[in-house]
């Protein structure tokens, strides 16, 4: 082999495997939450937790992603009633099932979209999920501002009734996750 | 122009798969092409590749890191923090009702179990304070009656709906009182907080309305002046408490 091709074989080679930086990230915890609502025909609620924690490996130079999790404790909600959240509690036995839980690896971006096929674990139930979301680089972060619905009955949850009526199946989730970059 | 061979088709494989690398947070993390990664369809490579020796171990993709899991909680969290004296009497960790074995030690379980019984005691607590108010409105109902025509029969469903009332109104609010307490109880102020300041004013007119009606006396057929100030105060006292009453189911309900 002459010189040549070696020194074209090895440059082929040094560009095809260039380093992609794909770091681990874990959320800033005093600017991440979730949120989730429940609708009843006499009720609207919100319920926050700012003790969430996201995990993220991506590649920030280029964009990219390769897995995430998030872990909420659900006893950290807090809709302005802990009546309420107490009994939200117990509809999803929190003593048994204290966390949700989700893990994704699935990516397909669109711009700033990005679509999350994953697994979203709660009250001890698996189920696949997909989430969307919108991303902000800059300023050395990473905002990702996403939501999703599960269907209670699907996960094994009773819905609580006020009056005998009881709530919507659907709960509806947002989130904010705050990653920073340097 | 075999190891040229080589040499390209070990670059094809890294730039899929790419050496382990420790981030500045010191976690282990991999170093890839995402993009190529994400969109990547590896189903045409052959399974047996993977264990070959061909390939570099240190050209494996790692196991992505694995699910957190939040760290293990004690039986602390188990009873709020806020509990009232009451609560913190019958059902705190040496509560009245774990001595005497009403309920058990303090367990998981045994919370699940008082869970449960406090949602059914205040599902009957909020279907009793709709029966109260029921009986409540039909007790001043009479009375007025009664006040403007001075029926004796009037009088007499008075008394009857108002012995009615006491009885549903006392096992109602015991049935809160000395229900398990929650799991959660934080200081925000809410509508239970609204609801329980307003119990209060209830309770009180609860116990000044009947005291205060039992003190009318009807002589000779006639009011005295002072009979009929009390008569006034009796009235105005039961339109306040069930006014307050219903304020209090209401701010809860809706």
């Amino acid at each position: 082999m002459s010189v040549k091709s070696t020194a074209a074989a090895v440059l082929v080679f040094c560009c095809a495997a260039a380093p992609a930086q794909v770091k681990h990230l874990t959320c800033l915890k005093d600017q991440s939450s979730m949120t989730y609502r429940l609708v009843h025909p006499l009720h609207k609620i919100e319920s926050t937790s700012k003790d969430v924690v996201y995990d993220l490996e991506a590649d920030p130079a280029a964009h990219t992603f390769r897995h995430v999790s998030g872990v909420v404790d659900v006893t950290t909600f807090d809709s302005g009633n802990s009546n309420r959240d107490s009994h939200a509690m117990e509809v999803i036995d929190a003593i048994d099932y204290p966390e949700a839980s989700f893990e994704g690896s699935g990516f397909v971006q669109r711009g700033d979209s990005l679509y999350t096929s994953g697994k979203v674990t709660f009250h001890g139930v698996t189920k696949d999920v997909v989430i969307g979301s919108l991303l902000r680089w800059g300023g050395g972060k990473l905002v990702v501002d996403g939501s999703f619905s599960l269907s209670l009955t699907e996960y094994k949850i009773d819905r609580p009734s006020l009056l005998m009526i009881p709530v919507e199946d659907s709960l509806n989730f947002t989130f904010t996750a705050v990653f920073s970059l340097e | 122009m075999r190891h040229l061979i080589g040499l390209l088709f070990i670059t094809a494989v890294a730039s899929l798969e790419a050496p382990a690398q420790t981030d500045s947070a010191g976690a282990s993390s991999p170093e890839t092409s995402p993009a190529a990664f994400d969109t990547a369809d590896f189903s045409h490579i052959p399974a047996a590749w993977a264990t070959s020796d061909f390939l570099d171990p240190a050209l494996v993709l790692p196991e992505t890191s694995p699910a957190r899991t939040l760290p293990a909680r004690s039986t602390a969290h188990l009873l709020p923090e806020n509990m009232s004296l009451m609560e913190r009497g019958l059902w705190g960790e040496s509560g009245f009702f774990r001595w005497v074995g009403i309920a058990g030690d303090l367990t998981p379980e045994s919370r699940k179990s008082e869970l449960s019984a406090r949602r059914t005691m205040l599902t009957m607590h909020q279907i009793g304070g709709f029966v109260t108010l029921g009986l409540m409105g039909a007790t001043v109902y009479y009375g007025q009656r009664y006040l403007n025509y001075s029926d004796r029969t009037d009088l007499n469903h008075h008394k009857q709906f108002v012995t009615y009332t006491i009885i549903s109104y006392s096992l109602t609010g015991l049935l809160a009182i000395i229900s398990p307490p929650p799991l959660i109880r934080r200081g925000e102020t809410s509508t239970t907080t609204i609801h329980k300041t307003l119990a209060w004013v209830h309770v009180a007119g609860m116990i000044l309305t009947p005291i205060v009606g039992s003190m009318i006396r009807k002589r000779s057929g006639k009011y005295s002046y002072d009979d009929l100030a009390t008569a006034h105060f009796h009235q105005v006292s039961a339109y306040v408490t069930t006014g307050v009453f219903a304020a209090s189911l209401i701010v809860i309900t809706f």
